[in-house]
């Protein structure tokens, strides 16, 4: 085991490890509200690790989705881990398969940024980069298992006064408002804006994938003809 | 408590679980000798997040009691519109979130 590695990691993330807990908590109160008993919701945490698209899928669920919709809907939140993935590969490709995995199944923007950076500084010689990783994931899993356990013992208490369901809806507001950066993002997010309201009504949540299609293709072409893109 | 059409949540469980790890293991444990992405995904990828988060959000504020509500009476859309404000301004997740719901509280209880 290499400690210093693992030391380093955990520094590293310290400070982005409170913010987590929350997201749990709000998965977990709302999951038990949705079908999920404390353990199911518990277990999709620590399996899945995937804050946003465990807080989309009870809310597809919450709308009567289908699981092949909820599906559909995950690949495409969490389509930027292919992005991660293949970065990180080609720095870890000494590592043998079973590191390779423990390094995939925790992957998400915040870890990969950490590793990212670790990586450029670091010579695999110098710190073993799956040791890295364990220090810097470790915290941000337990984070959401504790608070989605939490979460889900409290909320069975909590009453439909509190409208939680729009809490979820405010942590995607505060994912995408950073990423308007520009007209083709933001006509990206106004193209699926109104195809989701106006798509609402098709059945099982289809309107979702119809506006996240119509929002993509509009950010494309956008970023292909408007003055100032990059085609 | 519903359980909505999903009627087994340890599917939906196994389900979720391996689409995120297929997707974080695509390059480090699958595909290998491929550098980067195929141009035409990394074209489209930037845009497939913004898209998916402005879907999710869109009918939970723009929709009141199933028709579309745009003015001050749709409170969520208000407190929708303000926590957007200060995400814009705070990149504070928690910050957003407790605006949002403040504001929502504020309209619909006072």
């Amino acid at each position: 085991m290499d400690t210093s590695e693992c030391v380093a990691g955990l520094r590293a993330v310290a400070p982005a490890v409170p913010p987590i807990v929350p997201v749990g908590i709000l998965f977990g109160a709302t999951a038990v509200r949705t079908g999920f008993t404390p353990t199911s919701a518990t277990a999709l945490s620590l399996f899945a690790f995937a804050g946003t698209a465990q807080l989309a899928a009870v809310e597809l669920l919450r709308e009567g989705a289908t699981l092949r919709v909820v599906l559909a809907t995950i690949v495409l939140i969490n389509l930027r881990y292919v992005i991660f993935s293949a970065s990180l590969a080609p720095k870890v490709r000494h590592l043998s398969r079973p590191w390779r995995a423990l390094i995939a199944y925790p992957l998400f923007d915040l870890n990969y940024a950490l590793a990212a950076a670790r990586f450029e500084d670091i010579d695999p010689e110098e710190g073993h980069r799956g040791w890295y990783m364990v220090g810097v994931s470790l915290p941000l899993v337990a984070a959401l298992v504790v608070g989605t356990l939490a979460g889900s013992l409290l909320g069975g208490a909590v009453g439909d006064g509190l409208q939680l369901d729009f809490a979820i809806t405010l942590v995607f507001v505060s994912l995408l408002a950073p990423q308007i950066r520009g007209g083709p993002t933001a006509l990206a997010a106004i193209g699926a804006l109104v195809v989701a309201v106006v798509a609402a009504d098709l059945p099982v949540n289809l309107g979702l994938l119809v506006a996240v299609t119509c929002g993509t293709v509009v950010g494309v072409l956008a970023e292909m003809y408007l003055p100032g893109g990059s085609g | 408590m519903t359980t909505g059409q999903v009627a087994n949540v340890w599917l939906l469980i196994v389900g979720v679980s391996l689409v995120t790890f297929g997707l974080r293991a695509s390059f480090l444990l699958g595909i290998e000798g491929i550098d980067g992405l195929p141009p035409t995904l990394e074209r489209v990828m930037p845009f497939v997040p913004t898209a998916v988060l402005a879907a999710l959000v869109a009918p939970n504020v723009f929709l009141g009691g199933g028709a579309v509500a745009v003015g001050p009476g749709n409170a969520r859309l208000v407190a929708g519109l303000l926590a957007f404000g200060v995400a814009w301004y705070t990149e504070n997740m928690l910050a957003t979130v407790g605006t949002g719901m403040a504001v929502l509280w504020l309209l619909l209880w006072v």
